[in-house]
């Protein structure tokens, strides 16, 4: 067993750095008995380069949503995107033909997912799924891909890669068909990554490992990487920046150690507050009242306001906006009423 | 912690249970898998019990066998001096009774044709623990006491989120008045925010019922959080067991501190290991000779390749399957992890 | 899980507690059958199918009503007659009203085809569900015994039920039903072995219900979508056997009318009236036709992307 090495440390705080993919105003609807209803709703947000930004939040909060649209892989009939746009490197993604979306996806920009074993063909050799990508998006020979994929199986670290390469996916244990489907989603260098739970069907020894390798390969290829969990301590582990996100919106967007440090957006307060501890005692356990309102059934103002014990009148009034926790902070929440600050961390 | 005097309410000894599968066609190739490969713990009375691991050490097919709803090869689960494995077709209807079930998944938990009151009443009335005129009084009090509403026994399980069908389910194994809950992943399938409240109830049932629980989860904090004592599964095996507060201190094996430290703690400033090492994960169907363990452990030594160890007590209510610790080491204390383990680990953030 | 459920069938009125273990059955079995109903009637060409089906149906109960005259009568006076006021089809070979002689044969037709049917999946259901269950040696034994009768062709089936037992209704029933049973056999064990393997069906053994509670209340619910969809394909193709039966003669003895019984007398008069074949052969195709009709929307009405999730 062997630790990080640690990369260079960053000195420059996230404004110093260019935005590789920027979400602007972004809203998916999906369609329930014959209306439309926003699952996201005018989602802004930045991916800067070279950083690990989390997208956390509890399920129907619309994270997956938020990456499938990047990806265009919505749902044709059920689902759309009604606004907005997701901006790659100049290009708005939400707008370019369906041909050109195939040719930026799995080249410029790449997305894994949760369930390795539904996300690789059975009956095709990992080898084969791998080298698809570069022939397909570089135009190697297949000779040239194949060289190229078991270099990439060493580098996702698959022992054996190369005589690997020829195996089929069952014969894969789940950690290792989930490094196939990272190295099918590096192959071709692609400047953002999108990873959806990757982690989240694993043991959580393999999950080390495999959080090891993205945080590696992250730093290796000064990738940008969209890591979306409902795990706060996968995000305290992995991520730069954090972004949670509650009923279609992101409610709270902070550098990883001021989102634990300070908590600002009552839902982020409660969710930590709801979390068991292994490390220590956990005296107290809370839960948050209610449940999430379902999308054709959004409350006005603020989403979060109907569970929110903090909730003043003017919550329900109006949707509060994304503002920084102080001047000039890149802590922002999205709340009119704040969590109070305290003395001492909890 | 007198807990040795009383009689305890589960006692297991030497379970085992192996899986044969046949696959492949022409020729068929028998896979043999030792799910369960000489488990014994005990659990006392009013006390949560975790058995704790990952995917394929055998702690759901423990968590079965308790109800005999898998039947081991051979060892013996006795539950209140009844040997559960001996029991007629009678004694193990009235056993039905006392232990019950709470399964992982609430969406497959709960048949989609019944109504949640009838889900309810079919227990209590099999049972004859209900008849015409009481069953619905008793179906609502059991869905007050679960944190729902009257009203939910006339919908149908689709009408509820995951949460709240785990909440049916569990009202579900309490109808029949159980005084042991196996809680197979209780929660391993729910939100983080419902995952508390989950927690909570059970815990509420547990001091308000004395219930004792048989805790199976992969996940250390919840594991922390509700059970008194613990288990390791690995492969089959239980390589530790203890009070939860002082495995989860001073973990002795070297699998348990493995957990211990992947495991991702929600503070950024917690070192948590990013395990680099390479190799497959033992599988249950061909596990390595000796210990277990001994192919990922940064601790092995050659007896640990050849014979494996068995599960002895190293301090007072503390057990430990490991070569490290020789029979007679540690009398009040936990003797501290071996320096061969690096304990150290790197930090997420690296930067100032 | 996503909040998004497209396909929620919306709040439901409700259902107080049963109060007995029967009740709790009963209940469980209707909320099946009414998920079928539901969407069933969504489907407009599945009306269509059992409005015909049901005309022909009524038509054959009422036969002795409806027909203008005995079946069996014969007159030599009128024979091979075209359609008349009188004889409103025309008269057969033998002088009989052809009329009377096909409502009469519905009954004969409809009667084995929804019979065979009907018993095939009593008991091939059963087999089906039992085996599906159980596993492992009652699982192989059963399955084995239902490829056995498979390989039986049918016409074989029936030959040898006739000669045995000799020829009547009551043995043109069993011997298409025998062809009928492996097939619900099939149909049935498949959802019933993919049932068993959820959750409840492990909580019901845990809280102690029988074998025998499980299947009914637990597994048959769940299975009888598709068991209803073949049975109503297979009445179709029964009464087509039926046809082919007692076209060959093997059926119910003379005078009884019999569709395919007329068809081969009405390929007899070939050159003198082939309407007299035609008839017949309309009969059948109407209530093929309208038996498949139903059976595709009770097929879509089984369809998992419309049923409670």
């Amino acid at each position: 067993m062997t630790e990080s090495s640690g990369g260079a440390p960053r000195s420059d705080g996230p404004a110093a750095r260019r935005t590789v993919l920027s979400i602007e105003g972004l809203t998916t609807e999906f369609r329930i008995r014959r209306a439309w209803h926003a699952a996201v709703r005018d989602l802004w947000l930045d991916l800067l380069e070279n950083e690990t930004l989390a997208l956390v939040g509890e399920s129907g909060c619309g994270k997956s949503i938020t990456a499938l649209s990047i990806m265009r892989l919505i749902a044709g009939g059920a689902g759309r995107i009604a606004a907005g746009r997701v901006v790659l490197d100049g290009t708005d993604l939400t707008t370019v033909s369906e041909r050109t979306m195939q040719r930026l996806r799995g080249d410029r920009i790449s997305m894994i997912f949760q369930e390795p074993m539904t996300s690789l063909n059975p009956v095709l050799t990992v080898g084969f799924q791998v080298s698809e990508a570069l022939i397909y998006h570089r135009g190697l020979s297949r000779a040239e891909a194949e060289r190229q994929t078991k270099d990439l199986f060493e580098q996702v670290r698959i022992p054996s890669a190369r005589q690997r390469y020829h195996e089929y996916p069952h014969q894969f244990s789940g950690g290792m068909r989930q490094r196939v489907m990272i190295a099918m989603a590096i192959a071709c260098q692609p400047d953002v990554l999108l990873a959806d739970e990757p982690t989240t069907a694993l043991d959580v020894t393999i999950q080390a490992q495999v959080l090891a390798l993205l945080a590696d390969l992250q730093r290796e290829r000064a990738m940008s990487m969209l890591f979306i969990t409902h795990n706060l301590g996968v995000v305290a582990s992995i991520a730069d920046r954090v972004a949670v996100m509650y009923a279609g919106d992101v409610v709270e967007l902070a550098p990883v150690a001021d989102l634990f440090a300070r908590p600002t957006h009552p839902y982020t307060e409660a969710l930590m507050r709801s979390i068991p501890r292994f490390d220590r005692e956990t005296h107290k356990l809370e839960t948050i009242g209610g449940r999430v309102p379902a999308i054709d059934r959004m409350p006005r103002g603020c989403r979060f306001a109907p569970r929110c014990p903090l909730r003043e009148p003017r919550c329900e009034e109006a949707t509060p906006p994304l503002e920084p926790v102080a001047a000039g902070s890149a802590h922002r929440a999205r709340c009119w009423v704040r969590v109070p600050r305290r003395e001492v961390a909890p | 912690m007198s807990g040795d005097q009383v009689a305890p309410m589960l006692d297991v000894a030497d379970l085992r249970k192996t899986f044969r599968v046949k696959k492949g066609f022409p020729k068929s190739v028998t896979t043999t898998v030792r799910a369960v490969d000489g488990v014994s713990f005990e659990v006392r009375p009013g006390e949560a019990f975790g058995l704790v691991g990952e995917s394929g050490c055998g702690k759901s097919t423990v968590g079965r066998s308790l109800l005999r709803l898998v039947e081991p090869d051979s060892g013996s689960v006795r539950f209140a001096g009844l040997d559960i494995g001996r029991a007629t077709e009678r004694e193990l209807r009235r056993l039905r009774r006392r232990i019950q079930i709470v399964f992982q998944d609430p969406y497959s938990s709960l048949n989609p044709r019944l109504t949640v009151g009838n889900a309810l009443a079919e227990p209590m009335l099999v049972h004859g623990l209900a008849d015409r005129r009481s069953v619905t009084g008793k179906v609502i009090d059991l869905l007050r006491e679960v944190g729902l509403p009257p009203e939910a026994r006339l919908r149908y399980p689709h009408e509820f989120s995951g949460g709240q069908r785990q909440r049916i389910g569990i009202a579900r194994a309490l109808s029949v008045e159980p005084e042991l809950i196996v809680a197979d992943e209780p929660v391993s399938a729910l939100d983080v925010s419902i995952q508390a409240q989950i927690l909570i109830l059970l815990q509420e049932l547990k001091d308000r019922r004395g219930l004792s629980f048989v805790f199976i989860s992969h996940d250390l904090a919840v594991v922390r959080y509700f059970c008194q004592r613990l288990a390791v599964m690995y492969l089959g095996r239980i390589v530790e067991e203890g009070p939860v507060p002082a495995i989860f201190e001073t973990p002795l094996h070297p699998y348990t501190q493995l957990l211990k430290s992947t495991s991702p703690v929600p503070d950024p400033a917690a070192k948590v290991t990013f395990a680099r090492m390479e190799g497959e994960v033992a599988s249950a169907a061909n596990p390595p000779k000796g210990c277990h363990f001994h192919p990922r452990c940064p601790a092995a030594m050659d007896v640990c390749r050849t014979t494996a160890p068995t599960l002895i007590q190293h301090s007072p209510g503390r057990k430990v399957a490991c070569h490290l610790y020789p029979a007679g080491t540690g009398q009040e204390t936990a003797a501290p992890p071996p320096a061969s383990i690096p304990p150290s680990s790197a930090t997420r953030s690296d930067h100032a | 899980m996503s909040e998004i459920r497209a396909d929620d069938p919306g709040p439901t009125p409700g259902e107080p507690v049963a109060t007995s273990e029967a009740a709790i059955v009963a209940a469980g079995w209707r909320r099946a059958l009414g998920n079928l109903v539901r969407v069933f009637n969504t489907n407009k060409t599945s009306w269509l199918g059992l409005g015909i089906f049901v005309v022909i149906a009524m038509a054959a109960i009422l036969a002795p009503v409806l027909a203008p005259h005995d079946p069996a009568a014969q007159s030599v006076l009128h024979r091979l007659d075209p359609p008349s006021a009188d004889f409103p089809l025309g008269t057969d070979a033998f002088g009989r009203d052809v009329l009377s002689r096909l409502l009469y044969g519905a009954q004969i037709s409809l009667l084995v085809g929804v019979a065979s049917v009907f018993l095939a999946m009593l008991v091939g259901g059963t087999l089906g569900i039992v085996a599906g269950y159980r596993g492992g040696r009652t699982d192989t034994l059963i399955m084995r015994a239902m490829d056995v009768l498979l390989s039986f062709p049918t016409l074989i089936m029936g030959l040898l039920i006739v000669a045995m037992l000799g020829p009547n209704l009551v043995n043109m029933i069993i011997a298409i039903a025998l062809t009928l049973v492996p097939k619900f056999a099939r149909i049935a064990r498949a959802p019933t072995v993919s049932v068993k393997e959820r959750a409840y069906i492990e909580a019901g053994r845990a809280l102690g219900y029988s074998d025998i509670r499980i299947m009914v209340v637990h597994i048959l619910p769940n299975v009888i979508g598709e068991v209803l969809v073949l049975a109503s394909l297979w009445t179709a193709n029964a009464i087509q056997i039926e046809a082919g039966f007692s076209f060959i003669g093997l059926t119910v003895r003379p005078p009884t009318p019999t569709w395919g019984g007329m068809i081969r007398e009405g390929f007899e008069q070939i050159f003198n009236n082939p309407w007299l074949a035609v008839y017949p052969g309309l009969c059948i195709l109407l209530t093929v036709f309208s038996l498949n009709l139903l059976g595709d929307g009770i097929r879509d009405a089984v369809d998992p992307k419309l049923r409670d999730v």
